[in-house]
């Protein structure tokens, strides 16, 4: 199974009235989407005020999506339409249509632009978890840390992992579940993702 | 659970594990995991934002979900119905082409050789009535001719066999 089609199971149980589902869905795509929407809307506080009426807008418009782009893609649109709205409500000009063309949705990749836009506690926060994740990676065995790469920067399925690594599937899930957990041990505490607590 | 949770971010979970993990990912914990392996993910990739975890706009956006009314849409028709009911249509075109094109064979053509085929089982059935008769003696078929069933169909228990005798020669006169 797929990113897409995570997604989409997660969509559909969305559309059958689990909210929590949905929220599955912002929790992964809300950093994605704040980098974006950072490229058009410049203050971080009107950011997070876009970004929340996209994830809205989304959910209102769920049981018109019918599974026939990704996820992202169309969230991506909503997003781009609601920031564009939100510029002209405000009297600023919107971008043209060809510099937030959908072909960016899967790609979007523009850290130095975003830097501009953070505040400086906003970015204090993204470094120490940077360096946080980087220390925990530096500090895993070998063999955990090549297997959670080959996965999350990389890409690749169990299946190619397990050949690549010359091992059983069944070893790669366990190296890439201890890794993610190595990693998260460490993060967890700048998160703030208590287990008494909303996130 | 958060090995499971591991997985399904990988995709690796059977659909029905998939429901499981769904449904225990409700739980503030399990979220809290689902939350940070996304973080370490994104931050791997360098698409994470600067702003960390997100944790407070996540929390505002739980509670304006909260507020919506929950959305129930109605489950979109798969593509997979299509391949079963286009062989339900070609199997009912077949079915229909075998009964018209059985039903005009029967009606309008006989193959030549099942004409043979037929002349000779007639030939067979009709040697095979007759070859008694040739054993019986002829005052007995004479005797119920009358019963036979050409003289059946042709009315002859109507009819009576009458005997004609010629006249006898006439004496010469005295």
């Amino acid at each position: 199974m797929g990113d897409r089609e995570i997604d989409q199971q997660l969509v559909e149980r969305a559309q059958r009235g689990d909210k929590h589902a949905f929220e599955l869905l912002v929790v992964k795509y809300q950093r994605k989407l704040a980098r974006l929407l950072s490229r058009l809307v410049r203050d971080p506080a009107e950011v997070e005020d876009v970004a929340q009426e996209a994830f809205i807008k989304a959910y209102r418009a769920l049981p018109s999506f019918r599974g026939d782009s990704a996820f992202y893609t169309w969230l991506y649109r909503i997003a781009i339409n609601t920031a564009k709205n939100y510029l002209v409500a405000m009297g600023r000009r919107a971008p043209t249509s060809t510099s937030f063309d959908h072909e960016d949705a899967e790609g979007f990749d523009d850290a130095e632009q975003l830097r501009d836009s953070a505040t400086p506690e906003d970015e204090l926060i993204g470094k120490q978890i940077a360096a946080t994740v980087n220390k925990a990676m530096d500090a895993l065995p070998e063999d955990l840390r090549t297997a959670i790469t080959l996965r999350e920067i990389e890409g690749l399925s169990y299946d190619e992992i397990a050949t690549v690594m010359n091992c059983p599937i069944g070893t790669v899930r366990s190296r890439i579940f201890r890794a993610r957990e190595a990693i998260a041990a460490e993060l967890r505490p700048q998160l703030g993702t208590d287990a008494n607590r909303r996130w | 659970m958060n090995e499971k949770i591991s997985h399904l971010m990988d995709g690796e979970l059977d659909a029905a594990e998939f429901e499981q993990c769904c449904a225990r990912l409700g739980a503030a914990d399990a979220r809290a995991t689902w939350l940070c392996y996304h973080v370490i993910g994104d931050h791997l990739r360098g698409t994470g934002s600067d702003s960390g975890g997100g944790t407070a706009f996540l929390a505002r956006l739980h509670t304006a979900l909260a507020a919506e009314p929950t959305v129930l849409a109605p489950a979109p028709q798969r593509p997979a119905t299509r391949p079963a009911t286009f062989a339900w249509a070609v199997a009912a075109t077949l079915a229909a082409v075998t009964v018209v094109g059985w039903t005009a064979l029967s009606i309008v053509d006989v193959p030549p050789n099942g004409i043979a085929k037929a002349r000779e089982a007639a030939t067979v059935r009709a040697a095979a009535v007759r070859a008694p008769t040739g054993d019986l003696p002829n005052e007995y078929l004479l005797a119920h001719q009358e019963y036979s069933p050409l003289a059946l169909q042709s009315g002859g228990p109507y009819l009576r066999s009458a005997a004609a005798t010629a006249p006898a020669p006439a004496e010469p006169r005295p």
